[in-house]
């Protein structure tokens, strides 16, 4: 009775948009404890749940559409968040306080806009079909892979960072990829003049071909290719299909038809948490204009869906107050890393660059007018020095006597940031906003295992770019702490595998039962300890690992000597040294190969792989060729190839 | 073990890779280690054999051998470094003695020499003050336990196939002395090769009513 009585009193939360964000913000709220007080319904347009829009090239790279999904199939069922997939909402009726689809009506008390952002597709006349697709969702990229059937050569039009990836895409179809962009360099809004020249040219080595400072102003049919695309001064590019990526507009049609206050650049205006003009209607993500800014990355909107969930779920939550726009990523295989201000823009900075035109790459530190702190910084080609600069940046970390060695080439044993210098304001994860105090109390709080810390603050669970970072500080706070870093192989040998290696060495030690019983725990061992204490057994004393006492150690290859292959059958690989053979050993293998059926092919090693032989004809293979050959060792953690 | 031709037919060649390769696979095979070990021979500098993508390089040289280490290929690809220059054969094999012998000592479990370099202390240097200036005065003890290893060498199938004892492991089953009747194959290109789920011909099983 109780239940259904307080069943009454909810009230109703709408949710528009399942993309990251929306998830986002509906995952938060879940963990806020948002679900006592509302009931939850959320409206997708796409008939896919939320996906992983940041990984969308992938999809061409083999991924299908559900691995890209951002939860389990039923995450929204279990916590029960009613979620309509295929349900586009037409209309926001504020008098009612209800929202409109082609499905019917829904009542709402709070509102959350999570409508995110749609590409932006110049008026080129003449662009259409085939040379208007665009890249965003994964429909789109399914129209692009229906289209580049038969196709030869694509150019995306926009060399920021969809652009970039979209050119992946087309790249990873097997086409022949080109990229117009409109400005004198790739990524103009996070590179300088030389950055961009450095992108350009190892994206070019990779086989894109790069145009920059074109405009396109008419697609008209083309002679060798479907489209021609004219430029200004008489120049063209021929084509088969033409993918706009030249930046995103904010979802905010809706905003628009209720009414709502909207920017003079696009979006539903919103203040410091959120909120829109009504105060009953909230915008998150790219839908969303802030400060006169739209944020087009993942981090800023998962920010404001965080400052949402807790308001909604009445936890305090800290005010949105702009973003970070940092960014480091892999496009086509190139590290570009840009960081504050990139561009020096701060009069009074001062730029230390660092350029190699041997392999293309560079790196630009900004420093403020004052000389104490990192405000900018831009990486080309290797991004190995962006959580080091990142940190200073943010954190207002002292600079070093000489700061241009924070972006000098790193030697051997060249200084980088220790975890200990890191304030505990420090970010460790971005995507979802982890500072290092955040560690330091998991830590405090008992958690002594890496994966265990993973699942209970989510560092490094999203794009996983800080996972060596959040390693090292994590060990650095067990250190602090006394606790031992515990590198014991296992439960059952309190040693590592060197310290191990030595025992066995010095006390001459010849079975795992000697080991374990003077110097482990317990009496039978485990899946880590046996193959490790084989391997090195073997590695010292050299007795046959057919030695009934050394088999229950071997790993599955070493126990039956063998390659175990996808269908249980094994695969025999003899040793031809050097890739060497004689025709009369050649024939030896041919005629068993003949005899029980095994499929024949020579292996990288330059040696002969016999695939499908059962484990009991093991034997009599063997005993058939060894007067020829003798065992390669392919099993083995062993000498090969 | 990969080799090129070598000096013997090939025009190019400086030095017998095929048959130094020979000396080093016969040397090193069946040696156990914390991870599997590549190695190549190269009879010039053209490198057929792609040494320096392997655990252990070696590419002629006029005057001998040269010597890369720590190479991979894989997931996380690593050139080898070039260790030691115009080593004649003894010495080559010394140093791959030395070398190995401190790796299976000091590396981790699962871990190829590539990361072990990349994680030891002192890096590159280092390893050439232990192995050549044999600095931690190690490099007797680590040449006799390879040579140890080396002289104990039996291949393990002919060792199992003289006792009916280890061979009775080799069955599918404890009661039949047949084979696994759940495993098919199909022909494609001549060879047969593990049928597809797809292309099982499986019987449904029919619910029986409760």
């Amino acid at each position: 009775m109780t239940a259904n009585d307080t069943r009454n009193k909810r009230d109703t939360l709408v949710v528009i948009g399942n993309g990251m964000v929306g998830h986002h913000f509906v995952e938060q709220f879940i963990e806020q404890g948002g679900l006592d007080r509302y009931d939850v319904h959320v409206f997708g347009e796409e008939p896919m749940r939320a996906y992983d829009r940041v990984h969308l090239s992938e999809y061409f790279g083999g991924r299908d559409a559900e691995s890209l999904a951002m939860c389990e199939a039923d995450f929204y069922e279990r916590d029960g968040v009613n979620l309509h997939l295929g349900a586009q909402v037409v209309e926001i009726d504020r008098a009612q306080q209800e929202v409109v689809t082609a499905q019917g009506r829904q009542p709402y008390d709070q509102l959350v806009l999570a409508t995110g952002s749609y590409p932006f597709v110049p008026p080129i006349p003449g662009a259409e079909g085939n040379s208007r697709l665009v890249y965003r969702t994964l429909e789109d990229l399914d129209a692009i892979r229906a289209a580049s059937a038969g196709a030869r050569r694509g150019v995306v039009v926009g060399g920021g960072l969809l652009g970039l990836e979209a050119a992946n895409a087309l790249k990873s179809l097997g086409l022949e990829a080109h990229v117009v962009e409109f400005a004198p360099r790739l990524m103009p809004v996070q590179l300088d003049a030389e950055g961009g020249a450095a992108l350009k040219a190892q994206i070019e080595a990779l086989g894109v071909s790069v145009h920059v400072s074109r405009a396109t102003q008419a697609i008209v049919a083309g002679e060798e290719y479907a489209y021609r695309m004219n430029f200004q001064d008489d120049e063209f590019l021929e084509t088969d299909i033409v993918v706009f990526s030249a930046g995103i507009r904010p979802q905010d049609a809706l905003g628009r038809q209720a009414e709502l206050e909207i920017a003079e650049r696009g979006g539903v205006v919103v203040d410091n948490h959120c909120r829109t003009s009504d105060s009953n209607i909230f915008a998150i993500g790219e839908c969303a204009s802030w400060n006169g800014s739209i944020f087009g990355l993942v981090a800023p909107g998962y920010t404001m869906a965080r400052c949402v969930a807790a308001q909604l779920a009445g936890k305090p939550c800290e005010a949105f107050t702009g973003a970070d726009m940092s960014t480091k990523l892999k496009l086509l295989g190139v590290d570009v890393g840009s960081i504050g201000d990139a561009h020096g823009a701060t009069p009074g900075s001062v730029s230390y660059r660092f350029i190699d035109e041997a392999n293309a790459g560079y790196r630009r530190l900004v420093i403020s007018p004052d000389g104490k702190q990192v405000i900018g910084a831009v990486l080309v080609g290797d991004n190995s020095y962006y959580d080091t600069l990142l940190q200073y940046a943010q954190n207002g970390i002292k600079l070093p006597q000489d700061p241009s060695s924070l972006i000098m080439p790193v030697s051997d044993g060249a200084p980088v940031l220790g975890a200990d210098a890191l304030p505990d304001t420090a970010t460790i994860c971005s995507c979802h906003n982890v500072s290092k105090g955040a560690v330091c109390c998991a830590v405090d709080e008992g958690c002594t295992d890496l994966a265990e810390l993973k699942g209970q603050t989510k560092a490094a669970t999203g794009c996983g770019g800080c996972a060596a970072l959040l390693k090292q500080v994590f060990e650095h706070e067990l250190t602090a702490r006394g606790v031992e870093v515990d590198k014991s192989l296992c439960e059952h040998f309190p040693y590592t595998r060197q310290e191990l290696y030595g025992i066995i060495r010095v006390e001459g030690i010849e079975t795992f039962d000697e080991l374990l019983k003077t110097h482990g725990r317990g009496h039978i061992g485990c899946d880590i300890c046996k193959p490790v204490v084989g391997s090195i057994l073997a590695s010292c004393w050299n007795k046959p690992i057919t030695d009934p006492a050394l088999v229950p150690l071997q790993d599955t290859n070493d126990t039956f000597m063998a390659n175990m292959q996808k269908n249980g059958t094994y695969s025999v690989v003899p040793r031809v040294p050097g890739g060497e053979i004689t025709p009369e050993k050649l024939i030896v293998l041919g005629e068993v190969a003949k005899k029980y059926d095994l499929y024949t092919k020579i292996t990288g090693g330059q040696r002969i792989d016999l695939f499908g032989a059962e484990l009991h004809q093991l034997p009599d293979i063997w005993s058939e060729l060894i007067e020829a050959v003798r065992t390669g060792h392919a099993y083995g953690k062993s000498v090969r190839t | 073990m990969k080799s090129c031709v070598g000096s013997t037919w090939c025009r190019y060649g400086v030095q017998d890779s095929v048959g130094m390769s020979l000396v080093l696979e016969n040397r090193y095979k069946g040696l156990r280690s914390p991870h599997k070990l590549k190695f190549a021979v190269s009879g010039c500098t053209r490198e057929c054999a792609e040494a320096q993508s392997k655990d252990v390089g070696v590419i002629a040289t006029d005057k001998g051998w040269n010597l890369y280490v720590c190479g991979n290929g894989g997931m996380r690809p690593r050139h080898a470094e070039l260790f030691a220059t115009d080593l004649d054969d003894k010495t080559l094999i010394r140093y791959i003695d030395r070398f190995l012998m401190f790796y299976i000592r000091t590396a981790d479990k699962l871990q190829r020499t590539s990361v072990w370099r990349e994680s030891l202390e002192g890096g590159l240097e280092y390893l050439k003050e232990v192995i050549i200036d044999d600095s931690l005065g190690l490099a007797e003890e680590l040449e006799a336990q390879m040579q140890h290893v080396v002289d104990t060498y039996e291949c393990e199938w002919a060792n199992a196939l003289q006792d009916p004892e280890k061979l009775k492991r080799f069955r599918t089953f404890v009661n039949d002395e047949r084979g696994d009747p759940d495993i098919h194959f199909v022909k494609e290109r001549g060879q047969r090769r593990p049928a597809r789920a797809s292309e099982l011909h499986l019987i449904p099983v029919t619910e029986e009513a409760l």
